[in-house]
């Protein structure tokens, strides 16, 4: 999942993530990055998560692991 | 399901624009957020300048107007109007029909059909699928699809989330027997159990309008609106486009057996920009075949970015050339909808300001 940190990272205009960032720190963490991760996700993992889903995530590791989840069914 | 029709044709398409132009950039200052962050969304959802009714225009009135136009223009005759199918969610009374009222305005003649079609997104495909249907009958000849929302009004317009992409906009489109046996496939789709993604919670009969309902509150992410304005999940709507829009075009091109390689455009519903580029490049299909233009230039007016697409990016072609287009819409319901078809050697396709 390096590509996925790599892809997370560009979208927030940031240097790095790692699984341990809680996503509101991230300035871009807004309507807009979450709808571009989102697509990101959809295009590289054919997953999709839902707006509940994603209100629950507090770190990258809970995104991370909704993505795991949904590419082994 | 699928669906399948013979001999029907798309005779002609007008799309009466307001003439009112709302800019993005003058209507940041309304929200409740930094103008930097909210500058980030102009070029990637689009959002440039879309057409709003003046306080008070109602959707009869711009479907009167189109239709007078028409009748001016040597376009259509006003006796020759079997059916009006008005696909809205806007209607001017919760009753009569806005049909009714378009048809008394107007002085048509009683022996007809006009009916009311609740129906946002995909109202253009499901009025196309109603006035395929009617013609089964001898003695209707001529349908007028109009697909008109005046949904403006009922956004809020410190509302970020749909503000500024929401337009307002109508359309007339005439619908015929062609005489030929050339298919027309169709597939339509709905899903109830996610018809909170899009709505308008207060002022139906669930919820009447109170001073309690018109109450503006933050709703917790910065966007201030009332129960009674229209509300969208954006990312919920994202993912349900993304998740079912592609499977059911592919599905239609199988159907009909044309692969996509073989359509000439791609008219899709226009949420905002990004939907539409998402879809293309899930769908491997060039951008050019699938305009986005539509939504920074006008809005999104629901079920009439389809038929403004038509008249704006194809215009004269459409009644110069034969094309082979495949029509989909996506949203409120949930409801989905394509239609593959050939258009072309239309009476007249083009677009009216509403004055």
């Amino acid at each position: 999942m390096q590509e996925f940190y790599k892809k997370l990272a560009d979208i927030l205009e940031v240097e790095t993530v790692s699984r341990d960032s809680p996503v509101e720190d991230f300035e871009n963490w807004d309507s807009l990055g979450v709808l571009a991760i989102l697509a990101m996700i959809d295009s590289t993992y054919k997953v999709s998560i839902s707006s509940a889903e994603m209100t629950k995530v507090r770190k990258v590791a809970d995104l991370e692991d909704i993505v795991k989840t949904k590419m082994a069914k | 399901m699928n669906l399948l029709y013979h001999g029907r044709k798309i005779s002609g398409i007008l799309s009466v624009l307001p003439s009112t132009i709302s800019k993005f950039d003058d209507e940041a200052g309304n929200y409740s957020f930094p103008r930097d962050k909210t500058m980030r969304l102009k070029s990637v959802m689009g959002f440039n300048e879309h057409r709003v009714v003046p306080e008070g225009v109602c959707v009869s009135d711009l479907c009167v107007f189109g239709i007078e136009r028409l009748i001016a223009d040597g376009k259509l005759e006003k006796d020759s109007i079997d059916a009006i199918l008005l696909i809205t969610q806007s209607p001017d009374h919760f009753m009569p029909p806005t049909s009714n009222i378009i048809q008394g305005r107007l002085g048509l003649k009683r022996d007809m059909i006009c009916l009311d079609i609740n129906q946002g997104c995909a109202g253009f495909e499901i009025g196309l699928l109603q006035a395929f249907a009617l013609l089964d009958q001898q003695e209707i000849r001529k349908v007028l699809v109009l697909n008109a929302d005046v949904l403006s009004r009922k956004t809020s317009k410190q509302d970020r989330n749909s503000y500024p992409l929401i337009g307002d906009a109508a359309s007339i489109t005439i619908v015929e027997r062609s005489g030929d046996d050339i298919p027309i496939h169709a597939n339509v789709q709905m899903d109830g159990s996610q018809r909170e993604a899009l709505q308008i919670p207060a002022g139906g009969f669930r919820i009447p309008a109170t001073p309690a309902t018109a109450i503006m509150k933050d709703d917790g992410s910065g966007n201030i609106r009332s129960a009674e304005n229209l509300v969208m999940n954006g990312q919920d709507v994202f993912s349900f486009v993304m998740t079912e829009v592609p499977p059911m075009i592919q599905s239609l091109a199988a159907y009909a057996d044309t692969p996509l390689e073989k359509i000439d455009y791609f008219l899709f519903h226009q949420p905002n920009k990004f939907m539409i580029q998402k879809l293309a490049e899930k769908l491997e299909v060039p951008y050019e075949k699938m305009p986005g233009n539509i939504v920074e230039n006008y809005g999104n007016s629901s079920g009439v970015t389809i038929p403004v697409n038509v008249t704006v990016n194809l215009g004269e072609r459409a009644v110069l050339e034969r094309l082979k287009v495949c029509f989909a819409g996506f949203g409120v319901g949930l409801t989905w909808s394509s239609i593959l078809m050939d258009i072309g050697k239309m009476d007249f396709c083009y677009s009216v300001n509403f004055e």
